[in-house]
Order: structure tokens, then sequence, then C-alpha cells
């Protein structure tokens, strides 16, 4: 019971480790979706309404929950905000984070950004709401200084934008409230400037959130996302559909297909291994040995595209079809569940060579080298002095117990096989998770991604959980090796 | 297992080998060595000496017009990427044209043969499948070499160490534990935050950068360590050791990293970040490190029990001078075995990733992009035929020599 308990907990720590990648993964989609809309952001200062950009950015993050801290846990200054993420614009972002590292004082860099952003905003409606040409190219000089001000923190340079403005300001400008507030922001860079506590960043400091990116993706927040433990991996972006939903068709084939291969090549695995340990040495033996060895070195892609022209061309054997899972067109509705699945079965026919080869030949080592340390144990040897034919202390004593590491192989072999499947799918057409990544990795499709790694990484981890229980269960000793220390 | 086939399998890697190294000098459309104007000059090793006889290439072809008096040619007279507009999608058997200066059309003379046939689109295969060997076999060789290197190391320690071997005291624990925020914070935290570039576009500076981070996160965790086993040794129940289970450690990693499904992470990796073929020995050998590990723990738990072993222990030795003197040496023949297999794996994930086209740079050259090419062009044969041939008695080689030298 302590092993079982043991692989459970193994079994959640790297379901953990499985979502957090998945995470990591829509995370960065969604720093390339921003990347794609602050393209451009200072020439779109220029020419649109600010607040009206401001308040679309605002509602996009919160849409996708960008304007959330990324995880439970963050390391970072004593003067760092924990709001910044609600700022929408990256420049600003930026601004601050570099402020607030070379300043240290969190509220008179606050002060400071208010002002300044105040001052561009009123600034720019003064500059549209402007139909003198002559002052406009003064304003549109001051307009250019202010933006600068957005990518400078090094305070000498700040100063020198600051004094090329008031340059401009105390020559051409007549506006009282303009100055006003240009004056705020001059005495808000003053405060932050002799206000500075330099020694606050280099304090670190652990800030914990409850509501962060990383549980609403995995619990959701009630109203835009439902999380994934929920079932909802968001949309596609190449096609706006719900990803579960759409996957789900295609794990079915990509399921199917493995699941039907590794069975094939267990069941043909055993008898081969069989024959090869009981013939051992022998031409039989080393022809087998021969052969597997060439056939596990034809990569998969090769050995795919030689089964394709062999046995789905009109020119050699015109007997299976070339690629799809089914007709052009599907089936009439009106066949039935058993005709459907009679008509499927030559299209899965060479797929399923190509899945199961390698695994084969795998097996049969295996099984073989399985079989030949057995072999030298004593019960073996007991069986042989007893005087029974080898065959039958083969299949009857020997079988038994070497079959139980090829239990634990199953756990490898699976994953193998799904991963496989990229190839193979791709070459064959087979509508399944393979093709599906490889489209979504062509597209960049990030959240397509995310949702292929996190159902193949818990298939992944089931099937291990599955091959420990079964182990446990074949293998009494491990159960009674767990007792022996208990009472020990 | 005879062993008449690993001279062959030894012979074709070292060709393989010594094709991958010399990639430039036999694969070149200049002559090894020409006499010219009464001068033996070097053409393929010199531009000098090529700048002496044809001053502005403005064809492909240009080389091969001149008259020499005396020349010795490289095996293969092409480039691959360059066109011959003659030959588009020639066989290895057919005729081949060849232009002469006054623009008759000739057979193709011996030593300009396209070996190996043109592809669809008039280059030569041969030049392909060469420059694709360095290709595939330096990916195959450097990820292993890393993957070497984690395997080996987390294997050793977690076979010599085992859950009890590593002691270390009840403060340093504390210490470490204490100091990992700091070591994080001012080693990676405050840098990255310094860091104004944009990452998109490339840091020039970005391994310098983060070997600094990485010696200042090393040095503030050890003066943590250092300063609390200080102030611990006046303490007693801190003085206590304790054993760091760096067995169950190492193989709880080994476990994560096989339930990533690996070809599925390479492709998602290789989408998202940069197509370098860096990035793709980094991940390669950073997913591949498993099996060996596996293996090196399990032969070093077993020499661990050695008299050698014991007794160099009992004489003293340092362990770090145990590790290296005594216990390496022992592992390297089946370290090898994994080694080479390891090879053989990489090399298939490389030509199934640039097969499918995904993962690898735009113009990349490799057997798998070459079978690509073939897949697509079927109707000629040779086009999957010779970068088929090529991978598979690689991967041939490669797999019978681990197996013989496993059995052996």
């Amino acid at each position: 019971m302590r092993y079982i308990l043991k692989r459970i907990v193994f079994f959640f720590t790297s379901l953990f480790l499985i979502v957090l990648a998945g995470f990591l993964l829509i995370q960065s989609s969604a720093s390339h979706q921003e990347e794609l809309l602050n393209y451009s952001e200072i020439e779109q200062y220029q020419q649109t309404n600010l607040s009206q950009l401001e308040l679309e950015k605002k509602h996009w993050r919160e849409k996708f929950g960008l304007n959330l801290p990324i995880f439970y846990i963050r390391i970072t200054h004593l003067a760092d905000i924990d709001t910044l993420q609600r700022i929408p614009s990256l420049i600003d972002r930026k601004l601050i984070q570099q402020l607030l590292i070379r300043n240290g004082n969190t509220i008179a860099v606050m002060q400071y950004y208010h002002a300044l952003k105040e001052w561009i905003y009123f600034h720019t409606l003064f500059l549209q709401n402007l139909n003198d040409s002559v002052f406009s190219e003064i304003l549109k000089n001051t307009h250019a200084f202010s933006i600068s001000l957005l990518n400078s923190w090094d305070c000498t340079l700040i100063e020198a934008q600051l004094k090329n403005i008031q340059h401009n300001i105390n020559s051409y400008y007549t506006n009282k409230g303009l100055k006003e507030i240009f004056s705020q922001l001059q005495s808000a860079f003053k405060t932050m400037k002799s206000n500075a506590q330099p020694w606050k960043t280099w304090i670190p400091s652990i800030r914990l959130y409850t509501n962060n990116r990383f549980h609403r993706w995995l619990f959701g927040d009630g109203k835009m996302c439902k999380g994934i433990v929920r079932g909802d991996f968001g949309y596609s972006w190449y096609n706006q559909r719900a990803v579960l939903p759409y996957l789900l068709p295609k794990l079915g084939w990509s399921v199917l297909l493995t699941f039907i291969s590794v069975c094939l090549a267990y069941l043909a695995a055993i008898p081969l291994g069989l024959l090869a340990a009981q013939k051992h040495n022998s031409f039989i033996d080393k022809f087998l040995q021969t052969v597997l060895m060439i056939i596990f070195s034809i990569p998969s892609f090769l050995a795919a595209i030689l089964l394709l022209r062999t046995f789905s061309n009109p020119d050699v054997f015109n007997w299976f079809p070339t690629s799809g899972v089914a007709p052009t067109g599907g089936f009439d509705s009106d066949h039935g569940l058993i005709y459907r699945m009679l008509n499927t079965i030559p299209y899965i026919v060479l797929p399923v060579v190509a899945y199961s080869y390698s695994a084969v030949v795998f097996l049969t080592k295996l099984t073989r080298e399985q079989l030949l340390q057995e072999e030298k144990k004593a019960y073996a040897i007991t069986a042989f002095a007893k005087g029974l034919p080898k065959k039958m202390v083969f299949q009857r004593h020997l079988l038994r117990n070497s079959l139980l590491p090829l239990i634990t192989v199953f756990s490898q072999v699976f994953p193998a096989a799904v991963a496989g499947s990229v190839v193979i799918e791709s070459i064959f057409a087979i509508p399944g998770m393979g093709l599906e990544t490889l489209q979504a990795v062509y597209q960049l499709n990030y959240p397509i991604l995310a949702a292929i790694l996190v159902i193949s990484g818990i298939f992944t981890i089931t099937g291990y959980f599955m091959a420990d229980v079964l182990y446990v269960w074949a293998d009494p000793r491990i159960r009674f090796e767990n007792k022996n220390q208990k009472n020990a | 297992m005879p062993k008449v086939f690993t001279y062959f399998a030894w012979i074709w890697l070292s060709l393989v080998i010594f094709t991958a190294i010399t990639a430039p000098i036999l694969c070149n459309d200049k002559p090894w060595i020409v006499k010219y104007e009464d001068k033996i000059l070097f053409p393929a090793f010199s531009i000098d000496d090529a700048q002496k006889i044809i001053t502005n290439e403005n064809s492909s072809t240009a080389w091969k017009k001149q008259t020499f008096e005396f020349a010795i040619w490289p095996l293969c007279t092409y480039f691959p990427g360059t066109t011959d507009w003659e030959n588009i999608a020639v066989s290895p058997f057919d005729k081949q044209n060849f232009k002469t200066n006054n623009n008759r059309n000739t057979n193709m003379p011996f030593k300009f043969r396209h070996w190996l046939g043109t592809n669809h689109k008039g280059e030569d295969v041969l030049a392909a499948i060469i420059y694709g060997c360095r290709n595939s076999l330096s990916i195959g060789v450097f990820s292993m070499i890393l993957a070497g290197f984690i395997g080996v190391f987390l294997g050793i320690i977690a076979g010599f160490y085992q859950n009890q071997g590593m002691l270390i005291s009840n403060a340093a624990l504390a210490g470490l534990i204490l100091g990992i925020f700091p070591a994080l914070f001012y080693g990676f935290i405050r840098p990255s935050i310094l860091i104004t570039e944009d990452l998109a576009y490339g840091l020039n500076n970005l391994p310098i950068s983060l070997i600094a981070g990485l010696s200042l996160f090393v040095s503030i965790l050890g003066l943590f360590i250092l300063i609390v086993n200080r102030i611990g040794k006046y303490i007693p129940c801190l003085n206590k050791k304790v054993a760091i289970p760096l067995d169950a450690i190492i193989n709880r990693l080994t476990e994560w990293m096989n339930t990533i499904p690996k070809l599925f992470l390479i492709l998602i990796l290789a989408g998202i970040f940069n197509k370098t073929a860096t990035g793709l020995i980094l991940i390669l050998g950073l997913i591949q490190w498993t099996g060996i590990a596996r293996i090196v723990r399990a032969e070093t738990l077993s020499l661990r029990q050695s008299n050698w072993i014991e007794s160099a222990i009992s004489l003293g030795i340092s362990e770090f001078r145990i590790i290296v003197r005594h216990l390496f040496p022992h592992i390297i023949p089946s370290f090898m075995v994994v080694f080479i297999l390891g090879i053989a794996s990489s090399i298939m994930a490389e030509s199934a990733l640039s097969f499918l086209g995904a993962g690898v740079p735009d113009d990349w050259i490799s057997w798998g992009t070459l079978a690509a090419d073939g897949k697509s062009h079927i109707e000629y044969w040779w086009l999957l035929a010779m970068p088929g041939i090529f991978l598979f008695f690689t991967l041939l080689s490669l797999s019978y020599l681990s197996d013989y030298y496993r059995h052996k």
C-alpha cells in the first residue's frame, strides 16, 4: 500500500509539472499576442484618441486575465508594486519598472508617472484642437520630447528632456492650464529625484498572490473562463472554436491507433521472443536477431513511405487506401456501426504496421533477454533436472516470470507510440493528435499546443501509474517486501 | 552476434565521420590542385589561388568550363543549393548533359558527373548528402555529449551517495533554504529587471550575464551556508547531521523527464523559440540524459560494493578522487553502449523533425529534409532512396555496435 501511495504522490506532482509547462506556453502566447497589439504603440500615441486605445487594451487584458500577477509567488525588490500588470500599456509598465528599480521611492515614482501621463494627455488634446500651422510645429516638437520621456528612466536624461520642454513653454506657450500641469510634472520629478531611496531596491521581498494567472488558468475566474479542471482550454486562434471539443475526436483516433498497435506488438513480440530464447544460439535465433536489428534501424518516416509505396501503389500492390481514415466524403448516414468499422479497417492497417514495428523489435528483444536470464535461475534448473521438456519449462515456468518487466515497459511503449504518431499521422493523413500538433506548430496556435501538451502528459502519467499498479498486482514480491520492511 | 559485422559498422561510421569533418573539401566546385600558366595552384584551399584563375564567377559552371593543363578535382564538384540548369532531375544512371564553352551540348565528363543524380531543382544530391551528413551527425554527437555530461554526473552522484551517503548538518540545510531567495534575487531577478533591451531581438551578452548571474547565485548561497554553519556550531540541534536522499531525488527527476512526451515537447519548444541548430542540440541534450543516468547509476551501485572501492574508502582517499580515478574508468564501457545508442536516437529524432520541416532552421540541409524532398517528388526514386540508405546504414551501424558491445 505504501508503494501505491508513493506512486499517487508522484502522479499528482508530475501532473502539476505538466500543467505548469502548459501554462508557461500560454503565457508566452499572451506576450506574443500583446506584442502584436503593442506594435508601433508610439505612433498610435500620436494619432488616435489616447484614452480610447488605453480602454481597449485594458479590456483585452482583463479578458485574457493579463491584469493579474503571473504566479502564486514572486520574488522582487522592496520598492516594487503589486498592481503593475493592471497598467495596460507595455511602455508604461516598462517605464514604471525601470524607474522603480533605479529610484526606489514607490510613492514618488507613481506620482511622477501620473503627472507625466496627465501632461501627455492634455498636451495631446491641445495639439489635436489647434489649427495654427506655425505654432503646431513647435507643439509637435514638444510632443516628441514628452513621448521620449516615456522611454527615459535615467535622471539626467529626464532632466534634459524636461529642460527642452521648459524652453519651448517659456518662449511660445500662452495657455495657463497647460503651464500649470507642466509645473506639476516638474515638481513631481524634483520630489522623485530628491527623495530617492535606492537601498530599497537592494532588499529582496517575497510577494504572495491568491488571485493570479496560473490560478485563473487552472480553476477559472467564474466569468470569462472555466479553467482547465472543468475542461476549458480556451479557444483555438485559428478557427475560434473551443479547444477541447475540437481535440477530442482527434485524440480518439490517436489513442485507438496507438492502443491497437501496442496490443498487436505485444501479441507478436512474445511468441517471437519465446521462439528466439528456446532456440538460443541456433540459426533461427541469429536470423531473427539480424532481421529485427535491420528493421529497428529503419527510421519511421522511411518505413511509412515504403509501406505506402508498396501496398498502396497502383503499380505494385493496390491493396490499401493511400490516406485518411474514411472514404472521401465520409460514410452514408444509413450505414450501421459494424459496416463503418469493417470499412475503416483497410485504412488503419498500414498506419498500425508503421506504428508498431519498432515496438515489436524492442519487446521481442526484451522478452528474449528476460527468458535467458530466468533460465539461469535455480527453479528453472530444477525444472530441467526433473526431466521436463524444454518447451514446457519455457512456456509454463519461465514465461510467466519474464513477462513481469514487460508490464513496466508498457508505460514506456505507450508514450513513445503517442509521440511517434506525429510522423506517421502526417504521412498517412490521419486526423489525430500528431497531425494537429504539427499544424498548431506551423500556425503557432498556442492554446491548442498547451492543450495537447497537458492531455498527452496526462495520458503518459496515467500509463505510468497503471503500469505501477499492475506491477504490484502481478508481482507479490513487492507487496511482501513492503510488509517485511514495516515489521522490521 | 558475429564479430565480422562490427568491422563493417566501424568502417561505415568512420567513413561518415570523415565525410562530416571534410565536407567542404570533399564537395567543392573548385579543383584541389591545378597547373595553370606553369604554376601549381590550390584553388579549393586558398582564395588567393582561386582569384588568380577566375576573378569573378558569374556562372556556377565557370570553373568547369575553364581549361587547365592539369587538374585534380574533388569527389563531388557541386555545392548544395546551386542549380545545374542542364541537368534537372536526372537519375544517377541517366545520360547527363554538359555545355561547353562554345555552347555545344556534350556528354557530361566523368569527373563532373552527378554521382547520385540531381533533384527537381537541378541540385546535386551527393553534395546535399555530404553536407547533410555534417549537420545530422553534429546534432547527434553534440547533443549526446551534453546529455552524457548531465547523465554521468547525476548517475554517479545518485549511485555513489545513494540515500544516506551525502551528510550535511541541519545548519547548512537551513542556510540553503534561507539563502535560496536572496541568491535568486541578486543572481537572476534583479539583473533581469535591469536589462532593458528587447529579448526578442536577441541579447548579445546573454551568455556572459548568465554566467555572471550563476556565479553570483552560487557564491551568495555558499556564503549563507557558511555563515549559518558557523553559527550552528554553538547550537546543538543545528549541529546534527542529516542525510540528503540524493538517490531518491535524482530518480524522481528521471521519472519526471520520462513522463514528458519527448517529440511533442521538442516540436512545441522548437516551434516557439528561434529555430537554430544550437537550440536543437540543447533541447535534445536536455531531454536525452535520462537513459545514461539510469545505466550509470545502476553500474555505480554495483561497483560501490566491490572490494577496491571499499579499500579505497577505508584508505581515506577523497571521494572526488575515488569517483574520478577508481569508479569512472569502470563505467566507461557501459556508458559507451548507451552513448552510441543515444547518438542513433538523436539522429533519428533530428531526421524526423527535419522531415516534418518543424523545429529546424529554414535553410537546413540534413538527411531528413532530403527525404522530405524525396517524399514530395516520389516519381524521382533516387531523391528518397539515397538519403534513406545513408540514414539507414548509419543507424544500423550505431545500433549494431551498441548491441554487440552490450553483450560482450
